[in-house]
């Protein structure tokens, strides 16, 4: 074969680019690394700063000798999921820690400060702040567009004015509320590696006002996008959600992720949200991927704490704490979910208490 | 808020295009992290197709690659004195950590693993589509199974279209070697091809 077919065979090898979310992955990655390390000094300053810096080497090591090391000091109080695309950074850490959010969700889960210490999600001239709580937090171009609290306690400052918000609470609240349908899904166990929880169909909910303190926010924004009518194959969101359920029953969890995803993003407060949610949260726990389970499973409660598959979401949250090693609130999620009215949601929360009793006996 | 500090998370503002790519290393080199978000949005398509071939994966190795070498990047874009093109200068960082990535014995295993799971062609002649396909297979795996040095110089001139002299530049050789190198890298493909041994 000629030295031409060569060259122009080379150039005809297929491949395969990245996909876009993991570009981006890779953009917030080296800018946060760059954003982090300190900027270049002129040469004297480098010399002052190489002083400076043996003067406290040698107190450290002073220091060090005299204390007790804690290798369990976290640089970090806040464990950040993004849900989705998202444009976030990490802009310092302790004891001023600053997450730096301008577009997308983030579920926060913060361990609690020491005295002295801060932990601060700032968007433009927005900030949530926070003591030890668990939270999901919502921008869209560098503007606050919603807080959700888990747990904890968290303080929100924005508009010139300032909040505090407590478990199960959103900013901003809104006084006119209505139904959400639900549509229903046949049952599939989800495994997550544990002992499987059958999941029971959705009952399609019949229309009733829902209460002013669930979910005002979602219900608010729910009856601006939703026509009133139930998912049908003909609506984006439900299209996507009937996609990401067919590789969901398939075996294929990151498929299935990846088109409940979808079906969020094109319908993010439509009448097949919430089963896009609580699925896409399954997916992860199927696919292994615990971290982003818990994220998931954190911000579907925050945003439908009256669901009926609330329950649901707290035992498989608690086993997915549970892969991860976090007994407390492992066993923090089994605790609440063992006083669900349904029998079998009631055994497997029982199961993890006492799956997370042997654990702690076992380190003991 | 002592100790703390905003990062700039933001697109460039206007048509970042307006700006040269010497431009844009120079304000990476001075700590400007939009400069720098602005030069991975315009070379990160074709390190990514680079790297791929160069590693013959699209997995995770390529990513590692990638990523490593954008920080590689914003790390010594204070050292650019523009002597080569800047797209040749991130192509270097990039082969050298490509080339240290290839030297890791694991590397090795894979990459004989997967040329051991491509089918031999069939001795019956089939039609001219699956021909192409079973061609371009075999090319693909007689690339990946050239030595290093003569892949660079191949993926770089042969494949990523870079002249004789940037590709010096690139690798850090003279340009006689290049092509030296990639007259070396045809004839072991031509043989592979044709049911030779590289």
């Amino acid at each position: 074969m000629s030295k031409p077919d060569i060259v122009e065979l080379a150039g005809k090898l297929p491949y395969a680019p990245p996909p876009p979310e993991r570009v981006e992955e890779m953009r917030t990655s080296v800018l946060t690394s760059m954003a982090l390390r300190e900027k270049p000094r002129p040469a004297r300053a480098r010399w002052l700063a190489a002083g400076a810096a043996c003067a406290a080497c040698i107190v450290a090591a002073v220091l060090f000798r005299e204390t007790r090391h804690d290798p369990r000091q976290p640089t970090w109080h806040a464990h950040v999921m993004p849900l989705g695309p998202v444009e976030y950074a990490r802009a310092s850490s302790v004891p001023d820690e600053v997450v730096r959010l301008r577009d997308g969700i983030l579920a926060l889960d913060v361990t609690p400060l020491a005295p002295g210490e801060r932990c601060r999600v700032v968007i433009g001239d927005a900030e949530v702040e926070v003591r030890g709580t668990s939270f999901v937090v919502e921008a869209r171009a560098d503007h606050l567009v919603a807080v959700g609290v888990h747990h904890g306690r968290v303080e929100v400052r924005a508009q010139g004015r300032s909040v505090f918000l407590g478990a199960g609470e959103h900013w901003p609240k809104a006084p006119v509320v209505t139904f959400q349908p639900v549509v229903e899904a046949p049952a599939v166990a989800v495994t997550s590696g544990t002992p499987s929880l059958v999941t029971t169909p959705t009952p399609r909910a019949a229309p009733q006002p829902a209460h002013p303190s669930k979910s005002p926010v979602r219900a608010e924004l729910s009856q601006r996008e939703s026509t009133g009518s139930a998912a049908t194959a003909s609506d984006p969101g439900g299209r996507a959600f009937r996609e990401g359920w067919d590789a969901f029953r398939a075996g294929d969890s990151s498929a299935a992720v990846t088109a409940f995803d979808a079906s969020l993003r094109l319908a993010p407060h439509g009448p097949v949200a919430e089963d896009a949610a609580f699925w896409r949260a399954a997916a992860y726990a199927k696919a292994g991927r615990h971290a982003a389970a818990i994220g998931a499973f954190t911000s579907f409660l925050v945003d439908h704490p009256a669901s009926v598959r609330a329950s649901e979401a707290r035992v498989l949250l608690g086993w997915e704490h549970l892969a991860t090693g976090d007994l407390a609130r492992a066993k923090e999620a089994f605790d609440q979910a063992a006083t669900d009215g349904v029998a079998s949601i009631q055994a497997r929360a029982r199961d993890g208490i006492a799956e997370v009793q042997k654990r702690s006996n076992a380190s003991d | 808020m002592r100790g703390a500090k905003l990062v700039p998370l933001r697109r460039l503002a206007g048509e970042s295009g307006e700006f040269t790519d010497e431009a844009l290393v120079a304000a990476c080199a001075l700590g400007d992290v939009a400069a720098a978000g602005a030069l991975i949005d315009r070379f990160q398509s074709s390190v990514y197709r680079f790297v791929s071939r160069l590693l013959g994966s699209d997995g995770a190795d390529r990513d590692d690659v990638v990523q490593a070498t954008f920080l590689e990047v914003t790390q010594s874009a204070r050292r650019f004195r523009g002597g080569s093109k800047v797209q040749v200068w991130i192509f270097g960082i990039a082969a050298n950590i490509a080339r240290n990535q290839i030297r890791s014995a694991v590397r090795r295993r894979r990459m004989e693993t997967a040329l051991a799971s491509i089918p031999a062609p069939r001795s019956s002649r089939p039609d001219d589509e699956l021909e192409r396909r079973q061609v371009l297979a075999q090319l693909g795996a007689a690339v990946v199974e050239l030595p290093h040095h003569l892949r660079e110089a191949f993926v770089l001139c042969d494949m990523e279209g870079l002249g004789g002299r940037d590709a010096a530049s690139t690798l850090g050789v003279r340009e006689g070697t290049i092509w030296r190198r990639v007259h070396e890298a045809r004839r072991a493909l031509r043989e592979a091809l044709e049911g030779g041994s590289p």
